[in-house]
């Protein structure tokens, strides 16, 4: 070897810059020459752990980790990845087990904490995934992943969108993070704010259009904004208590009418019924149609 | 007198309402006032992707908030976009600023002694050897009357353009499906121009070292004004100028601001250099690259025309023992088919004819079974970029970035 030829770290490192810019065949190419001559190097498995996570093959990305970890049991890239990893495949348990050996590690470290309540999130314990992102948060008052969990914790436990402190502090502090915008999407999907959703999923849907489940979500959202879903606002709006509400008038309006204006009343129950013929009738025939593509 | 809204209030509002720009650019102020320059630089740059005209106010903040962060040059460019519109009125800070401004200079070329660690000598491709000319390149009419309206005569003859008052700054971006001829159509471009070639692809670039990869890319630049005329030519643009947006590393966003800076600092003291640049992923690049006086021009290049694959065809199988194959009905069933593509499919029909010859050990020439085998191996490798760009034509809204390919999708009846 030449005295100038990168160590096997110095190429992990240039590997990791190719696959921070997602190149992932160069770097796939890269990491092939580099770990025929260092095949246990823990640097080189982790990134190629980090290739094969991000095209969605998690079962060789923990093997990747495995063989990373076992060279090198404290490579904390490598157990950060696997707690992500973990958490992903819904091995809760193990991803609880190895968040709490890092936290007694590295008591002070942000990230571990926002890490762990993503697991909590996961495991739907939402007030203790809250506790540990306001831990990181009292730690680094700017952690973005921390912030991401805790929006996604308002999200889910505020069903009609409230206001999300978290939500507001990545709109100031990253108002253009896909994360940050997905998270708004969400939040105005549950307040029923379903246009300004729409533009921002497809705002999203420019940034990665080769994303299937953001496009599914423009599809479904632009179902829902269809001119035609117009007349069924209330009840997308409302949902069931919007049903029973407009039955019961309906029927309480008719009997009414009956006494004095019996034609109107007929009218006013045909209307009634097309109103709610139409209600079961189309949304699903549109949906499908539209979700077609 | 009315209190204006507090930051709290503002971030509220944005929550309900995040595309209301008029909102954002308050917001922005508000935090410019209160000194949180980044986070107002941050509100400031959103509203110009989602406003990309601009209003006054929109580029007087940015303006403002570029200046804030010490983003001088960048500053003086949008001060300048907000002095073009009616009811302008000079802001201070920036109006003395822009009197005393010089061109900035970009870091010299350094001499790296021999073995020394730490630094490498930037490698850069060479001039193009052989001279692809337009001519050189079959079928595409359409896109090269574009590319030399566009780019080759406003080069040529800039006093013609200045006349009618015509902008022709900025850098030029191909885009499109993989295989269909990018950095052919920039090679010839150099040469239509009668301009040297630098191109340069991401491992030119990218280094180990921190801060290398910001050095190499601003050599590169030095080297195409030294070498002036010049095109340089990015390939695969979108991972040296990754969206910062997406990026995970804070190396990737250095390298992008560096680019700006450079293509800035270009676009100001060297007209001589021509910047092209090609992608597969247009979707990945930082969107500040597309603003006025940086890759402003964008040109998708199309897998090869009807006429395009026909020649190509005929000028691959030129001496090539053929009985009975109408290339014109080939060139009509691999519509989408790259340039790639074509020649794998004549690779196919060539084993084809070849295998027969060899298990029977009857020579023959190739024959329209052969090529209708190959088709039946083969599939256009650019349907997966169309239906991916589709995505974005049909369900992401009016984006003014794909018009082209919403016309070719069209056209083709993939849309």
């Amino acid at each position: 070897m030449s005295a100038d030829a990168p160590t096997a770290a110095q190429r992990a490192q240039q590997i990791g810059e190719l696959v921070d810019r997602r190149r992932i065949a160069l770097a796939r190419d890269a990491l092939h020459e580099a770990l025929m001559s260092d095949p246990q190097h823990a640097d080189l498995l982790y990134q190629a752990a980090r290739v094969d996570a991000l095209e969605d093959n998690n079962a060789s990305a923990r093997e990747s980790l495995g063989r990373a970890l076992a060279s090198e049991p404290e490579h904390l890239g490598a157990r950060m990845l696997l707690l992500w990893l973990l958490t992903d495949d819904g091995d809760l348990v193990q991803a609880e087990a190895l968040a709490l050996t890092l936290l007694r590690e590295h008591p002070n470290w942000a990230d571990l904490y926002a890490a762990y309540a993503r697991v909590m999130l996961r495991a739907l314990k939402f007030s203790k995934a809250r506790e540990l992102c306001r831990e990181a948060l009292r730690l680094d008052p700017a952690n973005e992943a921390a912030l991401h969990t805790m929006g996604l914790c308002d999200i889910i436990e505020n069903p009609r969108g409230a206001d999300s402190a978290a939500i507001r502090t990545l709109i100031a502090q990253s108002p253009d993070d896909r994360y940050t915008l997905g998270l708004v999407v969400a939040a105005l999907t549950q307040a029923g704010k379903t246009r300004e959703a729409l533009r921002g999923a497809r705002e999203l849907l420019r940034l990665q259009p080769n994303d299937p489940h953001l496009l599914h979500n423009v599809r479904e959202l632009a179902y829902v904004n269809h001119w035609s879903m117009a007349p069924l606002r209330p009840l997308q709006r409302f949902g069931w208590s919007a049903s029973v509400g407009i039955w019961i008038g309906g029927i309480v309006l008719t009997r009414v009418l009956a006494g004095f204006q019996p034609g109107l009343a007929i009218v006013l129950g045909w209307c009634i019924f097309g109103y709610a013929l139409y209600s079961w009738v189309w949304p699903p025939l549109l949906r499908r149609i539209m979700l077609r593509g | 007198m009315d209190q204006p809204p507090s930051r709290d209030t503002l971030e509220q509002q944005l929550l309900v309402a995040p595309f209301d720009i008029e909102l954002r650019l308050a917001y922005a102020e508000r935090l410019l006032d209160d000194g949180a320059h980044a986070q107002a630089l941050a509100q400031a740059e959103l509203v110009d992707r989602q406003q990309p005209a601009g209003s006054l106010r929109s580029r007087l903040v940015l303006a403002r908030s570029l200046h804030a962060v010490g983003r001088t040059p960048e500053a003086l460019t949008a001060y300048e976009r907000a002095r073009e519109l009616d009811g302008f009125e000079p802001v201070e800070p920036l109006e003395s600023l822009r009197s005393t401004a010089q061109p900035t200079r970009s870091p010299p070329l350094r001499l790296v002694p021999a073995g020394s660690t730490g630094a490498e000598v930037v490698s850069i491709a060479q001039v193009a050897e052989e001279k692809v000319r337009f001519s050189s390149i079959v079928g595409m009419e359409e896109l090269k009357k574009t590319i030399r309206l566009k780019i080759i005569e406003p080069y040529l003859n800039p006093g013609l353009f200045a006349r009618f008052k015509s902008n022709a700054g900025g850098g030029l971006l191909l885009y499109g499906p993989p295989g269909c001829g990018k950095t052919m159509m920039a090679r010839a471009v150099a040469n239509e121009c009668n301009a040297n070639f630098v191109s340069i692809g991401i491992s030119d670039i990218l280094n180990m070292w921190l801060g290398e990869s910001e050095r190499n890319l601003a050599a590169v630049f030095d080297k195409a004004r030294a070498q002036q005329p010049c095109v340089l030519f990015f390939d695969e643009l979108d991972a040296l100028a990754y969206s910062r947006s997406k990026a995970g590393s804070s190396s990737a966003r250095t390298v992008v601001n560096e680019f700006l800076a450079q293509l800035d600092g270009v676009g100001r003291e060297n007209k001589g250099v021509l910047i092209l640049a090609a992608t597969n992923m247009p979707w990945d690049i930082d969107p500040a690259m597309r603003r006025p006086g940086r890759f402003s021009r964008q040109i998708f290049v199309p897998p090869p025309d009807l006429a395009a694959r026909a020649a190509m065809l005929a000028i691959k199988l030129t001496g090539v023992p053929m009985q009975g194959v109408d290339l014109g009905v080939i060139a009509r069933a691999t519509e989408h088919y790259s340039g790639a593509d074509m020649d794998g499919l004549i690779e196919l029909a060539k084993e084809s004819a070849l295998g027969e010859a060899l298990s029977t050990g009857v020579e023959r020439a190739i024959g329209g079974g052969d090529f209708d085998h190959a088709l039946r191996q083969t599939q256009a490798s650019t349907l997966d970029w169309l239906r991916t760009v589709r995505n974005v034509v049909k369900y992401a809204g009016d984006d003014a970035s794909y018009r082209d390919v919403e016309v070719y999708l069209k056209a083709t009846k993939l849309l």
